[in-house]
């Protein structure tokens, strides 16, 4: 068996220097000796398809196949249900006129709506955010209640879906439209804002494939989107504004529409898209740095499964590549990573209302939130998340959420240590491993570490109670020692990764 | 049996002392605990985010107006006062209530004909003989708490016993002497503990902690040696060490005063090779003051006092402990010639039951001797009332003469030398003072210093509609600028920048739909002056 694992990394056209550093090829992970099926992998499963879990989904999770637990995850995802249009959908510019809290009420419940969702709902979740920043409007741009609802209503429904339907759909929302100018292109004025993003950040990827002359004349070809007889009623195509004439693009002559335009790209493109899009799968979710090999492979893939992204999905989860040391705690946690995590680690239940809105306000001060990405490219993610002001902001947030975690459900802690530990426990520094352990993606590399995070465990509780053995983890102290512990935890650097 | 009940039935009192402690939270609001909330005991970990982002080139250095520092020992579990400082003059009815425990004569040194100490003590007699150590007989506080931790904050708020007073009397000075602390905090670290949970002693009003704290003198010293708060060595393969790499050099970069310990640190050296947890806090302790860092107040802490049984065995090796690192410390000091500018006491959050107990220990008591040690003493000698055994408590416990707030006062007035109204003012009541302690002001360069002069009233007022009010008193006229800072210490808005009449001002802080819900600080500058305080949006 290493045989066959050693031939196919030879295949791998980028060759690593340190044999430690090689990762698996796509073909199906089966749990080994070398590669055993344990806890660290499936919060690994975890934290990468989704937000992460609590001790008793991974302890589930070891009695399942990897395989069917993947796609028992990706399913779920494919099934969550989709938002019920909202009462106030066929409310009109009119009905807002006199009424701007009532605009800004239904706007910020649809967010705290969608974020909520994406707690429950946390593989698709993921997903939908993974989409959106890549599928960029801005919230501002398009600040009525049912663009928003349209805009998320495509992400929602297509997050697991088709792709070529994504880049069509998306193409003719209103708040695309208005984000990106598509709606003031016209056959009088064309406006190539659209076209161009339409290649370099949504299909091909910069340079690639495409000319100056494409994009004027892919422009062109989606001239009509323009007809808004009110703000707030949704951008209608309109013949009267359209470009019939003919159009070239990538050296096609015809007199291209809109749904022309998409078959084209999809079909004269396919090595182009299939690989972009694969890359940013697998640097949001593998490893930031890309493994050509294996990008090409998902997007052979992608594009042998007509644009279908759940293929993609499974066929990288499943995958020893997926699951290879090497990939484990690569990715620099995003703000929502940061919190969503916590929260399921600590088994802490979200509640809707407050809760959510607070969970904006810190990760919008940590430079993520949703409706704002930071530009038309998205945020950048992996190192920009953090520099020194948003690295000690992680540590203030996060440590008075770990307070508030202990005194809204201070036996939350006391249940996590017991769970961890397995048992009751007069063993400290046994606590503190585990826990550590448990929050960190890796093991840290030294015992030091752990002594010191030990100390900070006992907490102010004089020594002999625990050289006695009279310490346990009944006491009425675990709590605040867990708050302390989980404290120092958030602020070891590995912390940060996943 | 009844022993074993007895030591049950503190491990109850534990979990009593932590649920007073929740309730005491609880009752607070939402606020006034994101200061406790960043108590994990990392050296920057207490460190509100400014004063982990601010450039150590925007400030000179500031000027340290006397070059004395405080060095508290904290002596953590209860220290067996009576096993310490040894009642030679009721010799027999010690060894009446204590037949096992009791230090025959064999096992003393005689400080004078009325008072021994245990012969592993015996380091300390260099000291003593040299004029440099004073003991301040049977020191506690009215209606004694016998939990450790409800005791040990008594001992750090100096509030009254019935009273929970969340800051600390060091951070309330911290407090006024930087009264922006939040958004401007000073170039030095103003307090370092080392060993300990963070102590609720550096906690201001807020509860956040402003002290730099370790659990570990090998950390503090590995950061004062490398500069960095993370090494950057040692880091493991692949991508995933790249990452880690990455992230520990940004969290080394967020911590200024790195600079500062390191540059301390690298400056000095020890004259002596310390033994011992203890030994090894006050090596770094030495080098930081040698090194002239510039920090006010250290505290140090020996575990392992709460000797509710083996006590025999493990007392004598504690106290032997304590002796030779203050011994060493001493000399390592005078040999910077800085031994004239340090002053250590030792603390305890209480003493023990004069009576020993069924398992050859000792249970929670009440007062108990506090130890200084310093050059600046003016010879070696007894403060207060040595304790009567007969006069005890309900529970067995000795009833104290001296409070330990008298101490404090003392100390505060004539050794940091801080004006002495203003004394009465941060300890909350006026306690009397101990001239016999030896120490004073008067040979200091500077004179007594009047940190509160520009005190200004200020605080965020909350309105019903959901609105908030910056409300301050001006005492003159000045220039004041008013400005509402997120957590990460960026601006959001400005409400005031103009000239202002002296009187009461309120300004309106709209909460509009842009900005989060959620902890903002407010930073008011009147003339040259700053003050910060957080407040929440709700």
């Amino acid at each position: 068996m290493n045989i066959e694992l050693l031939k196919i990394q030879e295949t791998s056209s980028t060759p690593m220097e340190n044999n430690t550093c090689q990762t698996g090829s796509l073909q199906t992970y089966r749990p080994s000796d070398t590669m055993p099926w344990n806890e660290q992998r499936i919060k690994h499963l975890y934290k990468r398809i989704g937000f992460g879990a609590g001790p008793d989904q991974i302890k589930k999770a070891l009695t399942f196949n990897p395989q069917n637990l993947v796609s028992q995850l990706i399913q779920q995802a494919i099934s969550a249900p989709i938002f019920q249009a909202p009462e106030w959908l066929a409310l009109n510019h009119l009905d807002y006129k006199e009424n701007e809290d009532l605009l800004n009420s239904n706007i910020n419940g649809w967010m705290h709506k969608w974020l909520a969702d994406m707690v429950k709902h946390n593989v698709r979740g993921k997903l939908i955010l993974f989409w959106h920043n890549h599928f960029v409007a801005q919230l501002e741009t398009y600040y009525f209640p049912s663009y928003l609802y349209n805009y998320h209503r495509i992400l929602q429904t297509t997050a697991l879906g088709n792709f070529r339907d994504f880049v069509y759909e998306m193409g003719k929302s209103t708040a695309m439209l208005l984000f990106l100018n598509g709606a003031d292109n016209t056959k009088y004025e064309p406006n190539e804002n659209y076209a161009r993003e339409l290649y370099e950040l949504f299909t091909l990827g910069r340079d690639n494939g495409y000319t100056q002359k494409d994009i004027e004349e892919t422009a062109r070809a989606l001239t009509g989107w323009n007809n808004m007889p009110n703000w707030g009623e949704a951008i209608r195509f309109s013949e009267d504004t359209f470009d019939k004439d003919q159009k070239t693009i990538f050296g096609l002559k015809g007199n291209w529409n809109y749904d022309q335009l998409h078959e084209i790209l999809f079909t004269r493109k396919k090595e182009e898209i299939s690989n972009f899009i694969c890359e940013k799968i697998y640097k949001a979710y593998v490893n930031p740095e890309p493994d050509k090999v294996i990008i090409a492979q998902l997007a052979q893939t992608f594009v042998d499964n007509d644009w279908e992204i759940a293929p993609v999905l499974r066929q990288l989860f499943k995958s020893e590549h997926f699951f290879s040391e090497a990939n484990i705690g690569v990715i620099i946690k995003s703000p929502y990573d940061l919190f969503l995590n916590y929260f399921n680690e600590v088994d802490y239940k979200i509640t809707e209302g407050e809760e959510i809105g607070a969970i904006h306000y810190f990760t919008g001060m940590l430079g993520q939130e949703l409706g704002l990405p930071v530009d038309v490219a998205g945020w950048q993610g992996n190192r920009t998340w953090i520099d020194t002001a948003r690295l000690t902001g992680r540590w203030r947030i996060l440590s008075w959420k770990v307070y508030d975690t202990m005194e809204k459900s201070p036996n939350n802690f006391t249940e996590l240590a017991l769970k961890l530990t397995g048992e009751n426990t007069n063993d400290p520094a046994i606590v503190t491993q585990k826990v550590i352990d448990y929050f960190l993606p890796v093991a840290l590399h030294t015992p030091e570490l752990y002594e010191r995070a030990t100390a900070i465990f006992k907490t102010d509780i004089p020594q002999n109670y625990f050289d006695n053995g009279e310490w346990n983890l009944n006491w009425d102290s675990v709590p605040w020692q867990m708050t302390s512990l989980i404290q120092y935890i958030i602020r070891i650097p590995e912390y940060q990764l996943m | 049996m009844k022993n074993k009940n007895q030591r049950y039935g503190s491990a109850l009192q534990h979990g009593t002392a932590h649920n007073e402690d929740h309730e005491r939270w609880t009752r607070r609001s939402f606020l006034k605990k994101v200061g406790i909330a960043s108590g994990a005991s990392l050296l920057f970990g207490n460190l509100p985010v400014a004063a982990s982002m601010r450039s150590p080139l925007t400030k000179a250095l500031e000027d340290s107006e006397t070059d004395r520092v405080l060095v508290l020992i904290r002596l953590k579990g209860g220290n067996d006062g009576l096993n310490t400082i040894v009642p030679l003059y009721d010799y027999s009815k010690y060894l009446q209530y204590r037949p096992t425990l009791g230090l025959k004569e064999s096992e003393l040194s005689k400080l004078t004909n009325a008072i021994g100490i245990p012969k592993t003590m015996d380091p300390l007699l260099s000291l003593w003989e040299e004029g440099q150590m004073k003991v301040v007989h049977n020191v506690g506080y009215p209606e004694q708490n016998l939990s450790h931790f409800r005791s040990a904050d008594i001992w750090s708020s100096a509030s009254d016993a019935n009273a929970f007073e969340p800051s600390g009397w060091y951070g309330r000075i911290i407090a006024e002497e930087h009264p922006d602390f939040l958004s401007n905090p000073p170039i030095i670290p103003p307090a370092i503990q080392i060993g300990g949970a963070a102590n609720s002693l550096f906690n201001d009003e807020e509860m956040t902690n402003l002290a730099i704290s370790v659990q570990n003198p090998e950390e503090i010293a590995e950061i004062a040696k490398t500069g960095h708060l993370f090494s950057l060595a040692n880091t493991p393969d692949c991508y995933y060490g790249e990452q880690v790499s990455f992230v520990r050099s940004v969290a080394n970069n967020s911590f200024f005063y790195a600079g500062v310990l390191s540059e301390a640190y690298k400056s000095s050296s020890n004259a002596v090779e310390y033994t011992g947890a203890l030994g090894e806090q006050l090596a770094t302790v030495a080098r930081l003051i040698k090194g002239n860092l510039g920090t006010k107040l250290y505290m140090v802490t020996l575990d392992g006092f709460d000797t509710h049984a083996n006590q025999g065995k493990d007392h004598p090796q504690l106290l032997a402990e304590l002796s030779v690192a203050v011994r060493d410390f001493y000399f390592d000091l005078s040999v910077g010639g800085r031994d004239k500018d340090v002053l250590s006491m030792s603390i305890s959050e209480f003493g023990r039951r004069i009576e020993e107990n069924g398992s050859k220990g000792t249970d929670h008591g009440a007062a108990a001797p506090m130890m200084l040690f310093g050059a600046e003493l003016e010879g070696s000698g007894f403060v207060g009332e040595a304790p009567n055994l007969d006069a005890v408590d309900e529970v067995g416990n000795l009833e104290h003469t001296t409070d330990f707030r008298t101490v404090y006062a003392t100390v505060l007035e004539n050794w940091l030398c801080l004006d002495g109204a203003k004394v009465d003012t941060l300890l909350g009541q006026s306690f009397s003072r101990l001239p016999e302690l030896g120490i004073s002001c008067t040979n200091q360069t500077t004179s007594t210093k009047d940190i509160f002069k520009q005190q200004l009233k200020h605080e965020a007022r909350y309105s019903s509609n959901g609105n908030i009010q910056v409300y301050y008193e001006l005492k003159e006229g000045a220039f004041v600028n008013v400005q509402v800072i997120n957590l990460l210490g960026q601006p959001v808005t400005t409400l005031v920048n103009s000239y202002q009449a002296s009187g009461a001002h309120q300004v309106d802080f709209y909460t509009k739909r842009t900005i989060a819900k959620g902890q903002y600080f407010y930073r008011l500058q009147v003339g040259d002056r700053v003050y910060s305080q957080p407040f929440l949006l709700r």
